[in-house]
Formats: structure tokens, C-alpha cells, sequence
């Protein structure tokens, strides 16, 4: 990791990315609390979308543990990439997927957006630290991007679903940040080339589920083996008949 | 096995699985898979129990083997899931947990009683799987 642990500016910039993890959870929390039911509902979904689907979780967990990494300016520089992409995905990248019919069906049909995310975040992860610098801001453009697109593709299309995306985009970038401050502080226990294991590790994890997603758009869907229909009831049997 | 082996084997034995399962979901008929997954559980029991280091081209070759096995059987299933993402990422994942937990159990449990009582739990696990392999060969 390049930044040292010992620095009190990063020791407090960690500080900071806790807080703001916990003040986006609580801001959320008061919404779902304070506003009308059925906007409720949109809120809390959304901010819970990306912790329950675990395509989108891993490699936001893994995005966070790649920007701890980096350099203060870096990965305050990082964020704002990732935060940008986020909100091109939620804002602008709709109309251009929807006007390419095969590119929609593509994502909706298959989780490429996942996979894309997948891939790149956990192969950053494989690679030495010196040698994935300058694959960090095409993870972060990529997990913002994805994320962003697949909270539009889960948004339920109607007069709420602003409340959904926006949710969506405020719990997507919660866990990344309360992923960078736990990798950033689980970097003062021990020498810290433990967690450079962790992270080879958890790099293979992303990889082997990606390469297995983005197989699913090329292998073609093959019928379950299904059991044997039950044979006929006899004439004779009364199936209304009490016991 | 300590060393480089503690992060290359548990970072191989995904990625060949990965593989493994591109080829169930695929269809291609890979025979006595159950028995190969029955042997995995055997051989690395055996490893346990006779404190095996074995150089590291033996061990990820045998662990690169064993994955596909284990892949296989996992991409048959796959593309029928409900949620194949989560499915994917779930079993990977789990998978994962499960070398980290070895990992985890290796390191508390190598040194009291000079490692017997690791070398017993691996002489256990050999059992199993050889009881596991006997049921797969036996109609």
C-alpha cells in the first residue's frame, strides 16, 4: 500500500470516510422514517439494493479495498471519477442503452454489468500494487458506471423511482467508502502484507464468478432433467371423498 | 505448506474452478466427477495426515485437477439458478470461505502436540473421502 499508516492526515481522512459512511446510512434511515410511506418504501429498497445483490456488493467491496491503497489526493481524485460515473450511469447512460435494442437486451437479459464490474475490480486486485496503478481509475469509472446502470435497469419506472436511484447511488457509494476506511485501518494490524494476500484472494473470488457470468451470455440455456409425470388416477378413485 | 503456497493455491483453485464450471455449464460430459471431488477430499486428507509438502508445481497441479471437478459440478447447475449472479458470486465466495477457514484452522492447530492433532483431523478427512469415493464407485 503506498500510504503510509502512520500519517495522522490519512489516519483522519479514514476518520472522515467512516463518518461519511455513517452519516449517508443515518440521512437515509431519517428519510425512511420521515417521508410519506409508499416514498419510504423507494428509499430504503434503493439504499439496500447494492448490499443484497452480491454481484454488485463484492466488487464495490473490492473497488473500496483497491482505492484505501492509493495516495490521499489520489484517492480523493478516484472517488470524484467514481461518483461521476455513478451519476452518468444513473443520469445519461439510460436513452443510449435503450436506443441500441441489442445492447439492452444484452444487460437485462444477462449480468454483463456485473461480470464487467467483476472483472476489472478483481483483476486490479490480482495484479502488484505498482502495476495496477493506472487500471484504479478505469475500477472506479467501471463499478460507477455499472452500479449506476444497473440501479436504472431495478428501478421500478414510475413516479418514484427518483427516490429509488438516488438511494441506490447513496448506498452504492457507502459501502465503497466504509470499504476503504475498514481496508485503510485494517492496514495498521500486523506488517500489512496479509491484507495484500486478502486481496489476491478476494481478487480470484471476483474473477472466477465473472468469468463465470460473462459464459452465461454465450452458453445457451439448457432444460432441467425434470421428474416423471405421475401416472393417471384411476376412474374408480373419488378424490372428493372425505376420509 | 506456509510460503508463497499460503496465497497461490487458494488463489489457483477459484480460477480453475472457474473454468471447471464454463465446461459443466457448456454441457461437455466430464466422467466420474463425483469420484474426482470423492478423491480431492481423499488425497488432500492424506496430504494432512502425512504432513506432505509437496513442491509447488505438484500441489497446484493436484489442486487445478480437483477444481475442475468441483467447477463442473457446480456450472451444471448454474445456468438454471433463479439469480445466477448471486449464485455464481455465492458459491465462489463460499468456496473461498472455506480455504480461509482452512487456512485459519492450519495455522491455530500446526503447532500444539508437534501437529498431531492436525495430522489426526487430516487422517479423519482421508477417511471420508474414501468413504465418499466408495459410494461413488459401488452402484
Amino acid at each position: 500500500m503506498n500510504a503510509s499508516p502512520a500519517n495522522p492526515s490519512r489516519r483522519d481522512l479514514e476518520a472522515v470516510c467512516i463518518a461519511a459512511a455513517i452519516i449517508v446510512v443515518s440521512i437515509a434511515v431519517g428519510l425512511r422514517l420521515s417521508v410519506p410511506e409508499e416514498i419510504a418504501d423507494y428509499v430504503g429498497n434503493g439504499l439496500m439494493l447494492p448490499a443484497f445483490r452480491y454481484g454488485l456488493l463484492f466488487p464495490l467491496i473490492a473497488c473500496g479495498f483497491i482505492l484505501s491503497g492509493e495516495r490521499t489526493v489520489a484517492l480523493v481524485a478516484n472517488l470524484a471519477v467514481l461518483a461521476s460515473a455513478l451519476w452518468f450511469g444513473l443520469q445519461r447512460a439510460e436513452p443510449i442503452v435503450i436506443s441500441h435494442e441489442q445492447l439492452a437486451g444484452l444487460i437485462v437479459r444477462y449480468p454483463v454489468l456485473t461480470a464487467a464490474m467483476g472483472v476489472t475490480s478483481g483483476g486490479a486486485l490480482l495484479l502488484p500494487i505498482r502495476a495496477r496503478q493506472w487500471l484504479v481509475p478505469v475500477v472506479s469509472a467501471s463499478c460507477g458506471l455499472c452500479l449506476g446502470l444497473s440501479i436504472i435497469l431495478e428501478s421500478p419506472g414510475d413516479y418514484y423511482s427518483g427516490w429509488f436511484s438516488s438511494a441506490g447511488g447513496l448506498g452504492g457509494m457507502a459501502v465503497v467508502i466504509a470499504s476503504i476506511a475498514v481496508a485503510g485501518s485494517a492496514q495498521r494490524i500486523g506488517s500489512g502484507s496479509w491484507l495484500a494476500v486478502a486481496g489476491r484472494i478476494l481478487g480470484s473470488w471476483l474473477i472466477a464468478a465473472s468469468l463465470m457470468l460473462a459464459a452465461l451470455a454465450i452458453v445457451p440455456k439448457r432444460p432441467l432433467e425434470s421428474a416423471p409425470m405421475p401416472t393417471a388416477i384411476p376412474d374408480d378413485v373419488d378424490l372428493m371423498r372425505q376420509p | 505448506m506456509g510460503g508463497r503456497n499460503i496465497w497461490t493455491l487458494p488463489v489457483t483453485f477459484p480460477l480453475i474452478m472457474a473454468a471447471g464450471g464454463i465446461l459443466g455449464m457448456s454441457g461437455f460430459a466430464l466422467p466420474h466427477v463425483e469420484l474426482g471431488i470423492a478423491l480431492s477430499v481423499f488425497v488432500l486428507g492424506l496430504a494432512i495426515a502425512l504432513a506432505w509438502k509437496a513442491p509447488e508445481w505438484v500441489a497446484l497441479l493436484l489442486i487445478a485437477l480437483f477444481a475442475v471437478c468441483h467447477g463442473y459440478a457446480h456450472g451444471v447447475e448454474l445456468p438454471n439458478a433463479v439469480d445466477p449472479a448471486s449464485y455464481a458470486i455465492g458459491f465462489v465466495v463460499a468456496t473461498g470461505l472455506i480455504h480461509v477457514a482452512g487456512i485459519a484452522i492450519g495455522l491455530l492447530l500446526g503447532r500444539p502436540w508437534k501437529g498431531q492433532l492436525s495430522r489426526a483431523l487430516g487422517a479423519a478427512i482421508a477417511v471420508t473421502g474414501l468413504y465418499f469415493a466408495t459410494g461413488s464407485l459401488l452402484p
